[in-house]
Order: structure tokens, then C-alpha cells, then sequence
């Protein structure tokens, strides 16, 4: 039989109630992800044999809160089940997912989906979360109420879906004859399901009272109009001094043993170019931006720890006030928090942003918050130009200018939405929805998983992408060899110096030296590579030996303030990795807007960083 | 020796570089064209990046891979705020 022909069941359901996860452990690696045509919603298919040997496609429909769609997801998926989607067949069976936690919002799409008449099972998953929890669901009440069968999922545990296929070969009709019918519901209907809700909640479900209360209390502080900002910000602020106050002792270890490496293989290997390669080229490159690992680090303790204490959507629904004043929406918080860590999820994440104008000026500034990428060169001119010492009795001066650079790019990214609210004129408003998670500790577990998660990514950067363009500098910085007669080091002659001296014509008048002018181009590959860059070529422009893991020092001594600082005012704007302009193309289907995004923070950072650089000169006297 | 073996990194490093940096469609197309030159291990790993399922561009951040598996928080009711 082919694919084709056999019975399709659909996974309908919110975001994150686990229908993936329930999908993945149906089909393990018998799945096939695509896009759905035209669009950048992502259709995954798989397939999964029932115990009889029944073989079933099953479709992981996009999340949805409603049939009665506001985002591009939900009109694929309500098109779908409508079988109106063009090249798509309608599902024989509905599979209702609900995350047993939260019925209370999950049920509202069932109850909607119980309309259509279509044949349905319920997966109440997480059913073992939701036990612990101390939710009671009478199991035979809601399949009574809701006149359809109801099995319990753990989509985390192996067999936790063993109740569900059975349950899908017992309901799965022949060729379905069904023929659905909806329409839009209007206010009464909206009304109407969430009393229908209410009602089958209040037969079938009881929820623990106390966390609720609890709950309400806190959100009494921290979503308070004034206190929840000044406990947002002392937050932030919090996380940006301890940056530079934890992390110089682990830093300090890993210099050492950087340091350790490099005298180790000048004195065992005989002098050659495979010594310079190693020593200038992988322990000065790679070495110097392996140091910053311990900053980074605490940067994701803080975020991992928020995130999972659930504070991070009180946030977003806190600063949707202050955002719309720009043209955004809190829908847009998650996505730019993202982007904290890197642009490339960050902009993923605003496919759930249902206004595409909003989606747009999100992707657009996206990139103004500051990537992990970028603390390493943050940290190593801060750590090379600041002090340090304390202000004001207790706080670290280089903490302060770290968080300075943070709210520079998130003042940026206000101002360049501000923009584009007033060039794109009024807009819909789009009030927002959004579900708040109850607090709680953050599990010791999952933080450590998560570090180890980061510092796995880091390091894994760091061993190739990072690795290999710190080899191809060397080599560019190494070849081709000075003539007889050379006075200057010999990267001045090389493939690398040239083009170096060549940008320096166009970067000298924001105060950048060729060094400099080298270190941007790999850059663009990925922004810690400039630190990495910066290591190689003042390892191959100095006399001495005793070079590696020394460019703090370096640079300090090379470098003058104003230009320190012109480099810092470029990088709070610096043009895009290739990445993010790469993953812009594909979410926007276009090159107009990467071009536009290019572009603009190109002309951002140039006018930036000259304006520093001037404004500097003068004041230091220069 | 010490120069055959420089050769050696630098060539690796290039096409690493090269095949992480250059365009997603085109790495698509030459992974299918790779894929049945290949080894069964290496060519596992050309086919999934031939069908998209490796992380766009930048192949060493997962951050993007999407995992429903974590666990969740308690949900609690939806809010709505007026403007």
C-alpha cells in the first residue's frame, strides 16, 4: 500500500502542550519536515504501526489556540482540518492534544474542534505532571461531557503513548464521508465555548487552589506598574555585574593554561610554520575567545534561571505597554529576548507573531539586542580600557559599562521600531494573549543541563567554525612570506595586511587601524571570531615570542581610547553575521529585507562609531 | 614535513569553512550530489542536510531545533490587558 492510501490522523492542539513531543515518540525517525508550500510554517509527517501492524500517517499540526485563526500557523492548521488546505487531504481522525496542566486554556480549541464533527480522540498529556500537581481529572466525566474518548499521554516517557494508539486503531473510521462545516465564530460564539468550558471544568476537573494564590500575590509585585519595572531592571542590572565580578577568577585559569599551552609547543616544537600555526594561529585565535567562556556562562545562569522560574513572560506582558509605544506588542519580547543568546532562534521565534508588520519591524531590530557573540568583544575591550574597580561604593565600573552597551542596543532597537512605526504609518492593534506559567524554583537540574548545553555550543564553535577561520587568518596573515629587505613584521606583506591597509582608507576615519580592519572581516562569519582574529594578528605583528593569551595587554597598550570605544559604539550595531542574514532571507521568502538589514546597521554603525570616535577625540584631547 | 602538514590544516579548514559558510541551497544541492559518493555514516548526515533537517547556516547552534520535551511550567489562565 502506498504512503498515500493510508488512514492520516492529525495532531491538533496548542503551542507547547507537547504534541511534538507526543509526535516524535509515535514516529521516532520515521518523519519527514518540510514547509508548507509557499510559507515558512513548518509540516512534519510521520509514520507509526499500530500493534494490529496497522501502518497510519500522522500529520504535527502547527500550534493553535483557535480555529478562528490570527496567525499564519493557525490558518494552516484550521485549513487542514477543514481539508480546504490545497494539497492536502482532510484528516480521518483528530487527535485533540491538551496539555493536562492547563485545561482550562486547552479545552476552548477542543470544544471548537468538537463542532466540526469530525472523528476525534483527546490526549490529555502530561497527565504525570498534572497528577503531581495535585490536578484531579475524572477521566470518564470529561468523555462523557465532551461525548468523544479520552486517553491520559506522557509524551516524555517511552510507552506514554501506548493508550493513544490504541485509541486512534479502536476510533480510526473507514474513508471518512464526514463533511465538516465552519464559520467564523462571532462574539456570542466565543462567549459560548468559554461558558461550555467552564462548565465541563467545573464537572470533570478539580485544581489545587493554593499555587493560584500564590501566584496572584506575586504578580501583585512583579507585574506592578512601578515596582515591576524597578525589579526588571535591578534584575538586569544584577546579571550585567556579575558578568565581570564572578567570572575573572575562572577566566584567570583559563588564561593560565592558554598561556601554559602556547610556551609549552614554542619550546617543544623546532621553529616553522607549523609552530606559528599552532601558537599564533590556534592557541592565540581560538585560545583568546575560549577565555570568555566563563562570562558567557553566567550571562545564560541568569537567563536559564528566569526563564525557568517563569518570570520571563511576566516580563514581556510588563513591557508590552512600553513597546507599543514603538509599534511592537509584548508578543515581541520573547523573540528579542532570544536574541540575547543568538538572532537566528530569535528571529524563528516571531513566526508567532500574527501582525506581519510587527513581524517584520521584530526581525528588522532583532539584531540591535546584543548576542552572546558579542560579550567576548565587549569583555575584552571593557576589560582592557575600563578600570577595575568599584563606583559608588559596591558596583563594578566594567559591570556598569557592560550593562550601558546592552541598554545602548535595546535603546537602539526602540528607536529603530519607533522608525518604522512612524514611516509605516497607524497600524491594527493587536491585543495581547498570553499564558503566564506559575513560579517556581528553578530546577538545579535543568540549569545545569542548560549551562552544559551552552557550553557545549561555545566550545563547539570554538573546535570548528571559529578553529578553521582562525587557520585560514594565519595562513592569510602568514603568506606570502616578507622579501629579504622587510623591515616590519611579515604579516605587513602578507595576503591579509594588504587588504587590511586597503579598509584602513576607509575605516581610519572612525579611528580603526588595519589590525582592526583585518579582525571585521572573519567577523562577519561570526562576531566572537573578531577576538579570536585580533589574537592571531597581533600574535603575527609582535617581536616577541610570549604572545598568546596576552592581547588584553596587547591592545591596551596599542589602541587609543577613542578608538576603543569607536570599536565598542560599532558593535552595539555592527553589521549582521552571515547566519542572521542568511535565516532573515528565509523567514522573510526575500533578499529585499537581509539587503535593507545589512544595510542600515552597516550606515548605524559607521555613524556611530564616528561620532564616538570624534566626540572621544575631543574630550580626551587627542 | 612541517610545511606538508600545514598544507594539510589549511586545505581541511578551507573546505570546513567553505561548506558551513556557503549558502544553504547551494550546500543542499551538493550534499544530494555528494550523498551517494559517500560512505554510509557520512552519507546519513549529507542526507539530512540534502532535507533541510540540519540547522540552518550556522550548523553548530541548535538553538533554533525545536523540543517540546522540556518540562513545563503550570499554565494558568490567559490574560488580557487594554491598551
Amino acid at each position: 500500500m502506498s504512503d498515500h492510501a493510508l488512514p492520516r490522523v492529525a495532531l491538533l492542539g496548542n503551542p507547547n502542550c507537547g504534541k511534538t513531543a507526543l509526535f516524535n515518540l509515535l514516529t521516532g525517525s520515521r518523519q519527514k519536515v518540510a514547509n508548507y508550500a509557499g510559507v515558512t510554517v513548518e509540516r512534519k509527517e510521520g509514520l507509526f504501526d499500530a500493534p494490529s501492524g496497522q501502518r497510519i500517517r500522522i500529520l504535527d499540526l502547527p500550534g493553535a489556540y483557535s480555529l478562528n485563526a490570527l496567525s499564519l500557523d493557525e490558518v494552516i492548521t484550521r485549513d487542514v482540518v477543514l481539508g480546504v488546505k490545497e494539497g492536502e487531504a482532510r484528516p480521518d481522525l483528530l487527535v485533540c492534544v491538551t496539555d493536562a496542566t492547563n485545561l482550562r486554556l486547552n479545552l476552548r480549541l477542543v470544544v471548537e474542534a468538537r463542532r466540526l464533527g469530525l472523528p476525534m480522540v483527546l490526549a490529555l498529556n502530561m497527565a504525570d505532571v498534572a497528577q503531581h500537581r495535585g490536578v484531579r481529572i475524572d477521566l470518564a466525566a470529561l468523555e462523557r461531557e465532551l461525548g468523544i474518548p479520552v486517553v491520559s499521554t506522557v509524551a516524555i516517557r517511552r510507552g506514554g503513548a501506548d493508550a493513544l494508539v490504541a485509541a486512534i486503531e479502536r476510533h480510526l473510521p473507514e474513508r471518512s464521508a464526514v463533511e465538516s462545516s465552519w464559520k467564523a465564530p462571532d462574539v456570542a460564539d466565543v462567549a459560548a465555548t468559554q461558558r461550555e468550558v467552564r462548565r465541563i471544568l467545573s464537572v470533570a476537573v478539580t485544581d489545587p487552589p493554593a499555587q493560584l494564590r500564590v501566584d496572584d500575590a506575586l504578580d501583585r509585585v512583579f507585574l506592578h506598574p512601578v515596582w515591576g519595572f524597578a525589579i526588571l531592571a535591578a534584575t538586569l542590572f544584577l546579571m550585567f555585574q556579575a558578568v565581570f565580578s564572578w567570572a575573572s577568577l575562572p577566566m584567570d585559569w583559563i588564561k593560565a593554561g592558554i598561556e601554559g599551552t602556547g610556551t609549552a609547543l614554542t619550546e617543544w616544537l623546532p621553529e616553522g610554520v607549523l609552530r606559528s600555526l599552532l601558537v599564533d594561529g590556534i592557541v592565540a585565535g581560538a585560545g583568546s575567545v575560549v577565555i570568555f567562556l566563563p562570562q558567557i556562562l553566567i550571562l545564560f545562569l541568569f537567563i536559564l534561571a528566569l526563564e525557568d522560574s517563569g518570570y520571563l513572560p511576566r516580563a514581556a506582558f510588563l513591557l508590552d505597554r512600553p513597546m507599543s509605544t514603538v509599534g511592537l506588542s509584548g508578543r515581541s519580547f520573547i523573540p528579542l529576548l532570544s536574541s540575547f543568546a543568538c538572532a537566528v532562534p530569535g528571529i524563528m521565534a516571531t513566526r508567532n507573531i500574527s501582525s506581519w508588520r510587527d513581524r517584520l519591524t521584530t526581525i528588522m531590530i532583532a539584531p540591535l539586542t546584543t548576542c552572546s557573540a558579542r560579550l567576548p568583544v565587549y569583555a575584552l575591550i571593557i576589560g582592557a580600557f575600563i578600570p577595575e574597580r568599584t563606583v559608588l561604593g559596591y558596583l563594578n565600573l566594567q559591570g556598569v559599562v557592560l550593562f550601558a552597551l546592552y541598554v545602548a542596543g535595546i535603546a537602539a532597537a526602540m528607536l529603530v521600531a519607533y522608525a518604522i512605526k512612524l514611516a509605516a504609518g497607524r497600524k491594527i492593534l493587536h491585543p495581547l494573549m498570553m499564558e503566564l506559567p506559575s513560579y517556581r524554583w528553578p530546577n538545579l537540574r535543568n540549569l545545569l543541563l542548560g549551562l552544559l548545553e551552552r557550553a557545549r555550543i561555545f566550545l563547539t564553535r570554538v573546535g570548528t567554525i571559529i578553529l578553521s577561520l582562525m587557520i585560514l587568518l594565519w595562513f592569510l596573515s602568514s603568506f606570502p612570506a616578507p622579501p629579504a629587505d622587510a623591515t616590519g613584521p611579515a604579516i605587513q606583506y602578507s595576503l591579509a595586511g594588504m587588504l587590511g591597509r586597503g579598509l584602513e582608507v576607509l575605516l581610519a576615519p572612525i579611528g580603526f587601524n588595519w589590525q582592526i580592519s583585518i579582525a571585521l572581516i572573519p567577523g562577519l562569519a561570526a562576531r566572537e571570531v573578531a577576538v579570536g582574529a585580533l589574537g592571531t594578528v597581533y600574535a603575527l605583528s609582535a617581536t616577541g615570542e610570549d604572545v598568546a593569551a596576552q592581547l588584553t595587554p596587547m591592545i591596551a597598550g596599542s589602541w587609543s581610547l577613542p578608538t576603543a570605544f569607536s570599536l565598542l559604539a560599532w558593535y552595539v550595531f555592527a553589521p549582521q553575521c552571515l547566519s542572521t542574514l542568511s535565516i532573515v532571507k528565509r523567514e522573510t521568502n526575500s533578499w529585499r529585507y537581509p539587503l535593507i538589514m545589512a544595510g542600515y546597521l552597516f550606515a548605524l554603525a559607521y555613524v556611530a562609531a564616528f561620532i564616538t570616535y570624534r566626540v572621544a577625540l575631543a574630550m580626551t584631547g587627542s | 614535513m612541517q610545511a606538508a602538514i600545514v598544507a594539510l590544516i589549511v586545505a581541511a579548514a578551507f573546505v570546513y569553512a567553505a561548506w558551513i559558510l556557503m549558502p544553504g541551497g547551494l550546500r543542499r544541492r551538493l550534499a544530494g550530489a555528494l550523498a551517494p559518493l559517500a560512505p554510509s555514516g557520512l552519507r546519513a548526515k549529507l542526507e539530512r542536510v540534502e532535507s533541510g533537517r540540519e540547522a540552518p547556516g550556522c550548523s553548530t547552534c541548535k538553538a533554533c531545533a525545536t523540543d517540546e520535551t522540556g518540562a513545563r511550567g503550570a499554565w494558568k489562565a490567559i490574560e488580557l490587558r487594554r491598551r
